[in-house]
């Protein structure tokens, strides 16, 4: 049972529908967090979380994703279909 | 003769990074990336993960950057291309294809090597070291039929192959020769919590030990130790640091200590060339000394300065990296600059019962590094203490009970 968390995003004009961070997979390497501190931060048990799902635009919030060496960060259209990775 | 206003020798993240950061900031200068494995970027940290190792995951995920993405770009990408020599004067590298490209800014972001021990028998089969693509793929193939397993190392590699190869129900041996596993990193508290781990993960292991012999006919079958014992081995995995001659680059007059010596800005000490990732030994402005560390944010962040330093900012390099590992259940973290100096003071944090462990590197009143075994909550109120440079000098005992909250530092 693989250990995500969802966030649901509603920007408006977003492509993007949904943020799903895998805890297992997160190394905390931060490397997110350095593309977009205003998406995420690190919690008590210094993985990745979501802390605004709607900061970021789609562009950056796609290199945050792509930044992941782990690639933890998942990320789904409005229609639920995953676009990265 | 190829030129280039911006030269990147490197594939890696930082080097990669880099380009992208020179591409974003200016759309038009001509950009070559030169890297020395034929592969375009991928994630070295996947190579002992479960996810990739384990096949939990197609084996397609590994690459970050499409076959693409370096066209799209404009960037030129020179891969399966090594650099041998370097002329600071005339602003040339020439390459092991005889090649030879100019350059007006040049990054230097060549990484690390795995080190390589003068073991009798080491040319023999089934002998890996964790580094390359190549190597992750012929490590995973070997796994599918090994029976016993020795890891050579104490520290991080040791620690995460040991888990995937139990994971894989290989027997599993480590061998190292320092008193305790991760030393001199960690202390020997932290270091016997991680021993214990490693047993209760199934692991045999061989401390104060060293390999005289590696038998075995065309592939390895056995490990002698020079204290007589000989242990079964069919996969021998070396995880025992980085070591990288750099000739080339010693010829040309750059600077080197343990890695390439930069300042603040990432600068060489040859004009027009920087040093970015696991190969810069860089001046840091918060622990006040040259660092040099292998860690994947550490490097994309180093990429991410230089290229805007190469590109005429001047912007310093200033980031508490860190870096964790999970295996048998447990996390290890390294926070910052981690490791005894002569300068520094080391506070031990220990917490048996809770099979955890902390412990903090101070210099002249400040904490520069720390690493903490089964604590993933306090890493992130280290690397505060850190960058904020928090006086703690009058404050070593109270930091070395388990029970002072390291959080009542950052409330002032």
């Amino acid at each position: 049972m693989p250990n995500q968390t969802e966030y649901l995003r509603n920007r408006e004009g977003s492509e993007i529908g949904k943020i799903v961070v895998d805890r297992d997979l997160c190394i905390s390497a931060a490397a997110c967090l350095t593309v977009s501190p205003e998406t995420y931060e690190l919690d008590g048990e210094n993985k990745a979380v979501v802390i605004d799902p709607n900061a970021a635009d789609d562009e950056t919030l796609k290199m945050s994703a792509e930044a992941c060496p782990t690639k933890a960060i998942l990320l789904f259209d409005k229609a639920g279909k995953q676009i990265y990775p | 003769m190829a030129e280039y206003k911006y030269l990147i020798i490197g594939g890696g993240v930082a080097g990669t990074t880099a380009a992208e950061t020179i591409r974003k900031n200016n759309p038009d200068a001509s950009v070559a990336l030169v890297n020395a494995e034929p592969h375009r970027l991928y994630s070295r940290v996947m190579l002992s993960k479960p996810n990739i190792f384990l096949g939990k995951v197609p084996f397609e995920q590994i690459w970050l950057k499409s076959q693409d993405w370096y066209a799209k770009n404009k960037i030129d990408f020179l891969s399966g291309k090594r650099a041998v020599s370097l002329n600071t004067a005339d602003k040339t590298v020439g390459l092991d294809d005889e090649q030879t490209l100019k350059y007006d800014k040049l990054l230097l972001a060549i990484g690390a090597c795995a080190r390589r021990l003068p073991i009798p028998g080491v040319e023999k089969q089934g002998i890996f070291y964790v580094r390359t693509l190549e190597d992750g793929q012929d490590m995973m193939q070997a796994a599918e039929s090994a029976k016993h397993a020795v890891v050579v190392g104490g520290s991080f590699i040791g620690f995460e192959m040991a888990d995937l190869l139990r994971q894989k129900n290989i027997d599993v041996s480590m061998v190292f020769n320092t008193e305790h596993c991760w030393e001199p990193v960690l202390d020997p508290a932290s270091g016997r919590l991680v021993e214990n781990i490693l047993e209760q993960g199934g692991v045999k292991i061989y401390g104060s030990s060293e390999i005289k012999e590696i038998q075995g006919e065309d592939g390895v079958a056995k490990v002698v130790l020079k204290n007589g014992t000989e242990l079964p081995c069919d996969m021998l995995i070396f995880g025992v640091g980085v070591f990288c001659p750099h000739e080339w680059l010693k010829q040309a007059g750059v600077g080197l200590k343990r890695g390439i010596i930069t300042n603040e800005f990432l600068e060489t000490s040859a004009p027009d060339v920087w040093a970015a990732g696991d190969v810069a030994e860089y001046r840091d402005l918060i622990v006040e000394s040259q660092v040099i560390l292998g860690a994947w944010i550490n490097a994309q962040e180093q990429g991410k300065t230089a290229a805007l330093n190469m590109l005429g900012q001047k912007q310093p390099f200033k980031k508490v990296s860190f870096y964790a590992t999970h295996g048998f259940g447990a996390t290890v973290a390294c926070v910052g600059d981690a490791g005894p100096a002569p300068d520094r003071e080391r506070v031990v944090r220990a917490m048996p019962e809770a099979k955890a462990g902390v412990q903090l590197f101070v210099k002249n009143g400040r904490i520069v590094g720390a690493t903490t075994v089964n604590r993933p909550q306090d890493v992130q109120t280290i690397v505060k203490l850190i960058e904020g440079r928090v006086e703690v000098g009058d404050k070593l005992k109270e930091l070395s009970d388990p029970k002072f909250d390291l959080k009542t530092l950052l409330a002032k």
